[in-house]
């Protein structure tokens, strides 16, 4: 039901465990829920590829401990249906089961109230079956790899008719029913999104506070708003797509059946519509949160904020129409590939706008290095390279050369596993006060940056090379190809760096499960930060605040001279000195 | 760039590369050095106080705006631009007389056709060949692709190009040689050869000799051991010997199980070698014995009208 | 106890679009409805023009399908429709037991349509005519089951609207339920109009 009245009508005072903390309404549970979901298949993915690079230093041998978990006969390196699989999962469950719950599902739902200065979302009963139905997806996802022939293995991007299982030669993937689960999987994920999303756009629209203006909203929160608009307009569109797939390979439908007139290349067109908007539905919320951030720990304000708002616009419209850049290679018009070119990098002129804008935040500032903050400036540094590096992949010509190679996989790890995830980290150091009511500890959230940040990038800083060299993305074995040889070196320490990477997370997961329990109780503005979330008392009471918020100027009110005793101005002050 | 380039249109690939390096490096080192100075200077002391400012000066809007039209000109125009040279060069006029191969793709394999001595395809001197392509030196030559089963791609990294063939399509693939396969292997033969990957990778070779795999994260397979232990071979190079060098085509999109055994080689002769490996291989095509033909074949008989226009053409032979 | 700031039925909103929050939420659904049937029906107009010539034309769907009863059900859609906007008529002046005899007359029709449906399947199905057999018949399937779940869809929405309607939630000024279910029941109601020009008729 869509008109759902809310926990305030027909809650009780004090539910019981079930309604606490499993069928809980309350938005801040649901964030916490989806938070943990996500944490967990962050790990999961992120251990497939750990996998995925540890085998590729030397692909012809099994793998250490896990090696024979992974191949049906003992003492087998991994074989190409495992390989496949593990890469194909390792992206559908990142960007579907990680990034999307922690980004939107747990920073949606946690912060998008608190800072319109809501009692709760628009409708909370949806919002909580939007976790359970990703919840039900998760479940999916996980059982598709106990299923005969185990999970699905065509890619994230599940091209048919590979994907549709439509042809001879025996694979197991194509024998399979798991893939039939894991596309039941995506669906679900995408169905929360969509849930999520009408809740999102509702409150941003509809619940803001007695003064809230919409020029007053926190940049993140004009993120998230974008990345719902953009979901409930292109999720629909990938559900079509894998429905076909899903179609064709459960009921013999013959939609990417060339034999019987159908057309693979339909898919990529409506998959690729969906796919490029996804990206920016990933990274959207990471900016806006970037912006704040920069701004609370320069003690400055964002500079030039309705600029930001107004470029983060721009993008979700341009986003929308830029998908053939993803399709240079597949005999679509070259016609048509040259407005794609235009248009592609057209969309740097905004991206450049945001540049100059978290930059000029920062000039003149008063810069407190804290772990979100490191972050933050973690995200400005290799957002720049993604974004930079984004430019080649838009030139038809060049793109050519390096589509489908490890050039590519560099550049969309920039933006999606390097940008999105320091920004995911950035908003947990920065929102765990508020959310468990306890602070993370600063040295172990430094050490994880640092870390971080150095593996992260010699991981992927070498694979430009590597790409550049023409090694193809998804294959199992490098060393069929004789060129790849002289690529060894490169190899070898993308795959030392990948692993400690992986092992540098280990710091964040005893960091946040030690502060969870242990950690030092949190004061009710420990950033000293300016939005409406940290007018909230801590922990955050059910509805939020003690009394309607009513707000008086914008999010980032610092070292205004009017003030001259504390240099932040909380949103709620009527102090008459400010100008936005 | 990597692999060194062999083809009429690669260097403007390679160019066009060389040019968006050189203007994405200005600006990201514009960044990283603007945000580096900016955190040393206007780090937090006690007592310091931010300068108060939201941007909103017209001061502000100017240098917005002139970053978005220096970006827009400099970057984006300027990339377009090139862009558009170099996709003119590659799929630009269509060449009168192409040397004109079939390919099929097929799960995991690369199947070639060419006329034979004849001019026409779908008579006896056809020549078939499983996994290699022979072209001759500076002479275009048109690919026409078809897939049997699923979406392939056809990856010529020598040449920096590529096309996806779908399956229910016929693609066209054009390229112009300009480096016969012996000249390369002369090359490379040479001592003081080296690409310029190996200089890259050299940078990382942080465990001395070339000669050993790593392998930290792998299981020593048994036979392995005992390889090493009893017979005591002397290491060989990983490095593959420049005198059977080969330039290699490889299936860039993701098609199966065996994916990356989706290999073929690109031999390319000079015209007199290549005319006469036609009439031997016609000769032997028409000969006792002939490999059998595979049974992909059947079907796609007439020869293809070449046609001006776009990369893609649907097919209009029969299917 | 706290109360909340601002929900979807109590508490006013100070700042918003004017529009009421339940039904925002409704809108915003059916723009992604109206995406989801813009893609499939976008795949069948690609898959149709796309048609390879030496397959022959595509079907001449009176030929496949039985057109006449299909129209009959066309017009049964609609009256449900109707059926469904004198409901809410009813409510907004105050009527319930006229909203609810309405409410049950669309439900009775909504049900027709689906029955008279599933025996068109069955009858197409006999005939040889499956998802499989021809790409007409992928698209004609793919595009009326989906649309026959949203009318299945419709039909449990509307179910729970009777009995909150039996229950005495919906007044005259407070019936956003039945707006919303309305306008749902409208869209398949568009939807499928538009689905049988193409497929039918064309």
């Amino acid at each position: 039901m869509i008109s759902d009245a809310t926990l305030a009508d027909h809650g009780h005072p004090k539910p019981g465990f079930i309604r606490t903390y499993i069928f809980s309404l309350d938005h801040k549970m649901i964030a916490r829920q989806y938070l943990i979901l996500g944490l967990i298949f962050l790990m999961v993915a992120g251990l497939f590829a750990v996998l995925i690079r540890a085998h590729q230093v030397n692909p012809g041998r099994p793998l250490l401990v896990v090696g024979n978990m992974l191949t049906k006969v003992a003492g087998q390196a991994m074989t190409g249906d495992v390989y496949n699989s593990l890469f194909t999962n390792h992206g559908a469950m990142m960007i579907f089961f990680a990034i999307t719950p922690i980004v939107i599902g747990a920073f949606g739902n946690f912060i998008i109230p608190l800072q319109v200065g809501a009692g709760d979302m628009a409708f909370p009963k949806l919002n909580m079956m939007s976790f359970w139905v990703i919840f039900l997806g998760a479940v999916l996802i996980v059982a598709s790899f106990f299923m005969p022939n185990g999970s699905a293995a065509g890619g994230w991007t599940a091209y048919p008719p590979l994907s549709s299982g439509k042809d001879a030669s025996g694979s197991a993937y194509l024998l399979g029913r798991g893939p039939l689960l894991w596309i039941l999987a995506i669906a679900l994920a995408g169905t929360s999104s969509l849930m999520g999303s009408i809740n999102y756009i509702a409150t941003m629209l509809n619940m803001r506070a007695k003064g809230m203006t919409l020029m007053r909203v926190p940049l993140v929160t004009w993120g998230l708003f974008y990345t719902a608009v953009l979901n409930v307009l292109w999720v629909p569109v990938v559900a079509v797509a894998l429905f076909q797939v899903f179609l064709d390979r459960a009921l013999d439908a013959n939609f990417f059946v060339p034999a019987m007139g159908g057309q693979p290349l339909l898919y990529q067109h409506l998959f690729w519509g969906f796919g490029h908007p996804e990206v920016y539905i990933l990274i959207l919320p990471v900016w806006g949160l970037v912006g704040d951030l920069l701004s609370v720990f320069s003690r400055k304000p964002a500079f030039g904020y309705k600029l930001t708002v107004l470029s983060m616009g721009s993008i979700v419209a341009l986003s929308q129409v830029v998908w053939g850049h993803h399709m240079f290679t597949s005999g679509m018009s070259p016609v048509l590939g040259n407005w794609f070119v235009l248009l592609t990098i057209t969309i740097s002129v905004p991206t450049a706008v945001f540049f100059l804008n978290w930059l000029a935040t920062l000039w003149r500032g008063a810069i407190r290095l804290t772990v979100p903050m490191l972050f933050s400036l973690g995200v400005v540094f290799v957002f720049a390279i993604g974004g930079l590096t984004g430019l080649f992949n838009a030139l038809q010509t060049f793109d050519i050369h390096v589509h489908d190679t490890y050039f590519v996989v560099a550049h969309f790890h920039y933006t999606l596993a390097a940008s999105v995830l320091f920004g995911a980290f950035a908003g947990i150091y920065y929102w765990f006060p508020k959310m468990f009511g306890r602070t993370m500890n600063r040295t172990l959230g430094t050490l994880h940056f640092a870390f971080s940040f150095i593996f992260m990038n010699c991981v992927f800083m070498p694979m430009f090379v590597v790409g550049i060299g023409s090694h193809m993305r998804r294959i199992v074995d490098w060393t069929k190809y004789e060129y790849l040889g002289e690529l060894r070196p490169l190899i070898e320490f993308m795959g030392i760096a990948a692993v400690a990477l992986g092992l540098a997370q280990l710091l964040f997961v005893f960091n946040f499960l030690y502060s969870v329990f242990f950690g030092k109780r949190a004061e009710q503005n420990p950033w000293q930060a300016t939005s409406l979330e940290w007018v909230a008392p801590t922990p955050i009471p059910h509805g939020n605040f003690i009394e309607p918020p009513v707000v008086y100027c914008g999010p980032h009110e610092f070292s205004n001279p009017g003030v001259t005793e504390r240099d932040w101005i909380m949103q709620t002050e009527d102090t008459g000195v400010t100008q936005s | 760039m990597y692999p060194k380039n062999i083809s009429a249109h690669g260097g403007e690939v390679d160019h066009l590369f060389n040019l968006a390096f050189l203007l994405t490096g200005i600006t990201l080192l514009l960044i990283v050095g603007i945000m580096l100075w900016i955190l040393i200077v206007y780090r937090g002391r006690p007592g310091r106080r931010a300068h108060y400012s939201h941007g909103t000066s017209k001061g502000a809007l100017i240098l917005t705006a002139v970053v978005a039209v220096v970006v827009f000109v400099g970057l984006d125009v300027t990339l377009a631009i090139e862009d558009h040279h170099a996709y003119k060069i590659m799929y630009g006029t269509r060449p009168k007389d192409p040397v004109v191969v079939q390919v099929f793709a097929k799960q995991f394999e690369w199947h070639f056709r060419y006329v034979g001595t004849d001019g026409v395809f779908g008579t006896a001197d056809d020549i078939y060949s499983l996994g290699e392509l022979t072209v001759p030196l500076n002479k275009p030559v048109l690919l026409r692709m078809r897939s049997a089963d699923v979406v392939h791609s056809l990856f010529l990294p020598y040449m920096r190009r590529k096309q996806d063939v779908l399956p229910g399509q016929t693609v066209e693939l054009r390229f112009t040689a300009t480096q016969t396969t012996e000249q390369a292997r002369a090359e490379r033969s040479d001592p003081n050869y080296h690409s310029e990957i190996s200089t890259i990778a050299g940078w990382f070779r942080f465990r001395g000799e070339n000669t050993e795999r790593l392998d930290w994260f792998s299981v020593n397979k048994p036979e392995d051991d005992e390889d090493d232990h009893h017979s005591k071979k002397a290491p060989v190079s990983l490095l593959p010997d420049p005198k059977a060098f080969d330039f290699e085509i490889a299936c860039a999109e993701l098609c199966g199980a065996n994916h990356a055994r989706m290999r073929g080689v690109l031999t390319v002769r000079s015209e007199k070698k290549y005319e006469a490996w036609v009439a031997e291989q016609s000769k032997l095509a028409q000969s006792d014995e002939a490999p059998e033909i595979n049974d992909i074949w059947i079907g796609w008989t007439i020869a293809p009208p070449v046609t001006t226009g776009s990369n893609a053409v649907e097919p209009k032979e029969s299917s | 106890m706290q109360q909340p700031v601002a929900t979807a039925e109590a508490g006013p909103s100070y700042t918003g679009t004017g529009v009421e929050t339940g039904k925002l939420g409704m809108w915003l659904f059916l723009a992604s409805e109206v995406m989801f049937f813009a893609a499939m029906i976008g795949s069948y107009i690609v898959l149709r023009l796309g048609y390879p010539k030496h397959m022959g034309p595509w079907p001449d769907p009176s030929t496949v399908l039985d057109v006449p009863v299909l129209a009959i059900n066309t017009c049964i859609l609609i009256a449900s429709s109707v059926a469904m906007a004198l409901s809410l008529q009813a409510i907004q002046r105050g009527d319930q037991k006229r909203m609810i005899r309405f409410l049950i007359l669309a439900m009775v029709l909504g049900a027709t349509f689906l029955g008279i449906k599933i025996w068109d399947y069955t009858e197409l199905i006999h005939h040889g005519f499956t998802i499989s057999s021809s790409l007409f018949g992928t698209c004609y399937y793919t595009l009326t089951g989906f649309h026959g779940l949203h009318i299945l869809g419709g039909l449990v929405l509307m179910g729970v609207i009777l009995v909150q309607g039996a229950g005495g939630k919906f007044t005259a000024e407070h019936h956003v339920g039945i707006e919303n279910t309305g306008l749902y029941w409208h869209f398949v109601d568009l939807v499928w109009s538009v689905l049988f020009v193409i497929l039918c008729l064309i």
